[in-house]
């Protein structure tokens, strides 16, 4: 049994040892929001090499805003818990660190995801993750696709570390071109002012009618309108490679904001084949058209 | 059958996706010039309504240009002219 004087000492250094905890979580984490930023990007990337597909080349979006508001979230955070100090050991302050950081990171990330994985052409995430023990909300959606801006949105989650993975992978009946099925246009029904009845009938009429586009050989990162341009213009994957790199290396590449704000580059390669790609929105990095000059 | 290069004549001149005027060829909206045709063609007299017109050429802009609901109500206004049109 210790004493009294040796519990005091005791306490004393569990003091110091807490806040140098504070101290050097405050110090390391400046960079947090920036660092996690990465992380996302890095692991688009991968999903693109997985895939075997390339990413896209283009600029990262401006995260500025978002980062400065989760480092000052991050802040408020830590100097909440710096008030704790005198009543918590170190080993307490940091599990109660990282629990509160993982909330925010996870939060965070979150959001991120909807911004970044849209932007380089991911339209579809895959529900994963969860660590040993994911919340009964994760569970349920574990491994379940969604659509980027469709209904539902991804589950969310601030209580596990479960989180919506970019996906690449096959969609089912995405082999052809007709069997695109986003439930998303259901939600602009009110501002189109046409009934629901109308709509399914009319999807139903053109999923009918929508031409079969084969798979092989198609290049990736098309949207539907550019694979029936390219079913229908004889245009390989190889010469759209080599007219996009001839047209980098000549600096022949035209960018113009479109019809509705948007930036597109337009490739003018030395093969006379001429590539429209989208940089924003759902679209961004995709191949909207190209055709021979 | 309603008359494709009409459609695709109507497509090139409201040129929603702007692409013609990046300088693509004539032909690029004939795809969904023809589907929509299509589509049109297989209603009734009856059913071919401006509301099931603008119906169709939305599900073919939505689907083939993968549009998000925002993307897609920013071209309501083309759509719905471009509906009117057909139904004349």
């Amino acid at each position: 049994m210790r004493s009294g004087i040796s519990i005091e000492l005791q306490f004393k250094a569990e003091q110091h040892s807490a806040e140098q905890v504070w101290q050097e979580r405050f110090r390391q984490r400046s960079g947090l929001a920036h660092e996690v930023v990465q992380r996302r990007i890095d692991e688009i990337r991968q999903a693109y090499e997985y895939s075997g597909r390339e990413f896209p080349d283009i600029d990262a979006p401006d995260t500025t805003d978002l980062e400065a508001e989760f480092q000052q979230t991050y802040r408020d955070m830590l100097q909440s818990y710096r008030q704790q100090m005198d009543t918590l050991s170190a080993e307490q302050l940091s599990n109660r660190l990282d629990g509160a950081q993982d909330f925010l990171s996870s939060r965070f990330r979150q959001q991120l995801d909807r911004i970044l994985q849209p932007h380089y052409g991911i339209n579809h995430f895959i529900w994963s993750g969860g660590g040993a023990d994911p919340c009964g909300n994760c569970s349920a959606h574990q491994g379940q696709i969604g659509m980027w801006g469709a209904s539902p949105a991804p589950p969310g989650c601030d209580f596990c570390r479960c989180y919506a993975a970019p996906y690449l992978g096959p969609i089912a009946g995405d082999i052809y071109a007709d069997a695109i099925e986003p439930v998303y246009p259901e939600a602009i029904i009110p501002a189109l002012r046409i009934g629901l009845r109308a709509w399914v009938f009319a999807r139903a009429i053109v999923n009918q009618n929508s031409p079969k586009i084969p798979i092989v050989g198609k290049p990736n990162n098309l949207t539907k309108h550019g694979e029936v341009r390219w079913a229908e213009r004889n245009i390989t994957q190889r010469e759209v490679q080599e007219a996009m790199k001839t047209a980098k290396e000549s600096s022949n590449i035209t960018s113009k904001i479109g019809k509705y704000g948007t930036l597109q580059h337009r490739y003018h390669g030395k093969n006379g084949v001429t590539v429209i790609v989208e940089t924003e929105g759902r679209n961004a990095g995709k191949i909207v058209t190209y055709w021979r000059n | 059958m309603v008359d494709v290069k009409s459609i695709n004549a109507l497509l090139c001149e409201r040129d929603i996706e702007g692409l013609i005027e990046l300088g693509a060829p004539l032909d690029e909206y004939e795809s969904e010039a023809k589907i929509i045709a299509e589509a049109v063609s297989d209603l009734t007299v009856e059913q071919r309504t401006e509301e099931n017109i603008l119906a169709i050429v939305t599900v073919v802009w939505a689907k083939y240009f993968e549009l998000s609901p925002n993307e897609l109500e920013l071209r309501l206004p083309n759509l719905k002219d471009l509906a009117a049109q057909i139904a004349r």
